[in-house]
């Protein structure tokens, strides 16, 4: 019964997504209008260099360009770079966009870029996108549009972490004058910054000068910080808002029964993980982790805690299909409570054990995953007790590596050497796990220097399965990333990284 | 308590509450499941046979966790009006009856505690304790004790100079004894009337408190925090919300029923009237 109702709304969906789009076929993008949008969190700062949160990320990426960027099929597209050439792995040269202006009305230049690069590289800058450049060795401006990369090493992730929104180019001058731009916004992105109230709204206004003719067609976008989900969706059906960036999938199912909106969903690159500190009794011990491993069902995880919107991933996010291997690769996926509790035995624990899982109530926070993990793991006889605490306190035992068990979600990379190496890798900088493992880490750096796709492949490949059988961390699901729009917002896609990319190619149909 | 039994409106709430403190007490052997089972094949099941008011979001049964959460309101309840009733009374018999500097210090440290809103109190008592039942017990308990400090002094100052107590003073009783023989038997049924409104609302904060994420920690159910799950789905599936709603409703109720009837019964001037 279930299913056909869920078939049924799939095929309204899918009604309702044709009908929008043979609408949209041959009717020209009308200029003009604002667009309100709903998320649930605020930005904390606005340097696109610095900042870490989810929501600052997604505002900076409307206001600022990357010499690159990803669409939303996840490949490399042109941005502030018209071409780029790779004469040697370890020489990569950008030819920039000429005529490109940033919000002042100062031309971009090589020396921006150069600029930008440098103070990313310059560890006093605190930039958390330091770790990924690591094998740059220099960057040249040779002349007014071409800026050229040197490497110790070569690195096939290069591409992929200059699509980084945290790479975006930001004017020499400005940070020159400003010392750094967590409060102004001087850019070259489609959207100027206009107004902000702090956990109230942020308006952003039309750049004319933007260096794609015509767009955005948006004159303006107004940002609502709503922070309760099911606030979101009401907000959206009393028509306050065109749009609202939503994650929980009960909220979702809500929203697609509504025949008034239209509700996008592409599989997410960020993938939901429950982590040990490694170095911690008892899951210092490799095989109390393969147990607890063992003992999870995904998608009974999936089912209550996304409403069944989401699918089982290995340590690269299932949505990189690329790169992914299907979870049927990895033998631990597999439930099996008999031999979990062998597993206990050998480790000296044949009675189980209690342990904490820190968790917190928001979306981010995972509380309904550690709560199903917690009853699965009841069938080990492993008591897991749920800290639930609230965000600010989370992050900080985050941050210090505060925990016996913790559920996250982290943020993937279209490129496993994004995610995988800050992650895992024994100096990674999110290495929250404190795990060590020389064998991972051999392959780790095989794989970020390697730049042949077959070869990388092969290395990723047995990388994901040591990494899962070591299990440092439990790499449970990909969610969705999810929009709830009105029926007359068109051009608008939502990408795997939840960037807001496309709200440049966003016009209203009213 | 014949006079009681005839009042319908406490007689009504006696009934809520009895039935409210049987399924709490019997929980164990009447809970059709585990409160904290899931059952994956079985999420957001409406009300059947099966699952008598349904299944939530996670696959566990409503019917035994609404039975279950009732021994978190009820235990936490009692507990906390406890702790408001013994340090309020003592605080309001001692400022009664002594007077003078006791009496000012004592009452001023009340006006400070009800200076603040009662549930916003209870949330930073929470948080600087920490989270545990007992705190929860402190949190609640600490906001109304003004409420018994203020009630029982007053009582006190309205016996505390009528003629018997200047006799029992003249007769050479000591003033323990004076208070505790012949003023506390004196505010008693005001005391027992405030109790019954304490509860009710000590059962509405509870639930505020783990609808607030403050109360008890998962997987134990509590209605408040079976509410606040609840609000992932309301739409979808509205059950999930109305079992614990109704619950807090029919509880709350209870007691201000049965308090409001006691008051009736025991205040003369309004006997006889609704």
């Amino acid at each position: 019964m279930k299913t056909a109702k869920s078939l049924a709304g799939v095929l309204i969906l899918v009604l309702i997504l044709s009908v929008s789009w043979s609408g949209q076929v041959g009717a020209a993008p009308a200029r003009g209008g604002n667009l309100t949008i709903g998320v649930d969190q605020e930005a904390v700062g606005l340097d696109p260099n610095l900042v870490t949160a989810f929501s600052s990320v997604a505002r900076v990426g409307l206001m600022y360009n990357r010499l690159v960027r990803y669409d939303n099929d996840l490949d490399i597209i042109p941005d502030l770079a018209e071409s780029w050439e790779i004469p040697d792995n370890l020489t990569y040269t950008f030819h920039l966009r000429k005529g490109v202006k940033f919000h002042d009305g100062a031309e971009l230049t090589s020396e921006d870029v150069k600029f930008t690069l440098d103070r990313i590289l310059d560890p006093k800058t605190g930039s958390p996108a330091l770790s990924y450049l690591a094998p740059v060795k220099k960057v040249e401006a040779p002349s007014r549009y071409e800026v050229t990369i040197r490497l110790k090493e070569p690195m096939a992730s290069l591409l992929s972490v200059l699509a980084s929104d945290n790479l975006s180019v930001v004017p020499k001058h400005a940070v020159e004058k400003q010392g750094n731009l967590q409060r102004v916004v001087v850019g070259t992105g489609p959207f100027k910054l206009a107004d902000y109230v702090p956990d109230n709204y942020m308006k952003l206004v039309r750049n004319p000068n933007y260096f794609k003719p015509g767009e955005p067609y948006l004159d303006s976008v107004t940002f609502k910080v709503i922070p309760e989900q099911m606030s979101l969706l009401a907000a959206v059906r009393s028509r306050n808002l065109d749009m609202a960036a939503i994650s929980e999938g009960g909220i979702i199912v809500q929203a697609r029964r509504d025949s008034g909106l239209s509700v996008e969903q592409v599989p997410s690159l960020n993938a939901r993980t429950f982590g040990f500190n490694v170095t911690r009794a008892p899951f210092n011990d490799e095989r109390v982790r393969q147990a607890v491993a063992l003992a999870l069902d995904r998608e009974q995880i999936i089912a209550a805690a996304e409403f069944g919107f989401g699918q089982p991933t290995g340590p690269v996010p299932a949505s990189a299909k690329k790169w992914a291997l299907p979870v049927s690769a990895f033998p631990s996926y597999e439930r099996n409570i008999a031999r979990a509790k062998q597993l206990l035995a050998e480790a000296g624990l044949p009675n189980g054990f209690a342990f904490s899982i820190l968790c917190a109530a928001s979306y981010e926070g995972g509380l309904p995953v550690a709560q199903v993990i917690q009853s699965q793991l009841k069938q080990i006889g492993v008591t897991a007790n749920l800290e639930v605490v609230e965000w600010g306190a989370y992050i900080d035992r985050w941050v210090k590596r505060d925990y016996q068990g913790i559920v996250e979600l982290r943020g993937g990379g279209a490129d496993p050497d994004r995610f995988l190496y800050r992650m895992l890798h024994s100096t990674g900088s999110v290495n929250n796990f404190l795990f060590k493992n020389a064998q991972v880490d051999e392959l780790l750096e095989k794989g970020r220097s390697a730049v042949d796709y077959k070869t990388r492949k092969n290395v990723y490949d047995a990388a994901q399965k040591l990494i899962v059988e070591k299990a440092p961390v439990i790499f449970l699901y990909v969610g969705n990333e999810n929009a709830a729009m009105q029926k007359y917002v068109k051009g608008f896609n939502v990408m795997p990284n939840g960037a807001l990319y496309y709200l440049e190619e966003t016009w209203l149909d009213k | 308590m014949r006079k009681l039994l005839k009042n319908y409106l406490s007689v009504t709430g006696l009934i809520i509450i009895m039935i409210f403190f049987l399924a709490q007490a019997l929980a164990p052997s009447i809970a059709p499941y585990d409160p904290t089972m899931m059952e994956p094949g079985n999420l957001l099941a409406p009300p059947t046979s099966h699952n008598p008011l349904g299944t939530d979001g996670y696959g566990r049964d409503i019917m035994s966790r609404l039975l279950y959460g009732g021994r978190v309101s009820f235990v936490v309840s009692i507990l906390s009006t406890l702790v408001a009733l013994l340090f309020g009374t003592a605080t309001g018999l001692l400022a009664g009856f002594f007077g003078g500097w006791v009496d000012t210090v004592l009452m001023r440290i009340m006006d400070i505690i009800l200076a603040f809103p009662a549930l916003l109190l209870a949330i930073c008592i929470m948080a600087v304790l920490g989270q545990s039942n007992l705190n929860i017990v402190l949190a609640i308990g600490v906001v109304y004790i003004p409420q018994f400090a203020r009630l029982t002094r007053g009582s006190v100052l309205a016996v505390r100079d009528l003629e018997f107590v200047e006799a029992v003073r003249a007769l050479g009783a000591r003033s323990p004894r004076i208070i505790v023989r012949h003023i506390v038997p004196n505010i008693l049924p005001s005391l027992l009337v405030q109790v019954s409104l304490t509860i009710s609302l000590a059962v509405l904060y509870e639930s505020a408190l783990s609808f607030l994420g403050l109360g008890a920690q998962p997987p134990t159910p509590s209605w408040g925090n079976m509410l606040s799950e609840s609000r992932r789905y309301m739409e979808l599936a509205p059950w999930t919300a109305v079992a614990p709603g109704a619950a807090i409703m029919l509880v709350v109720l209870g007691f201000n029923l049965l308090g409001d009837g006691l008051r009736d019964v025991l205040d003369p001037r309004l006997r006889g009237r609704i």
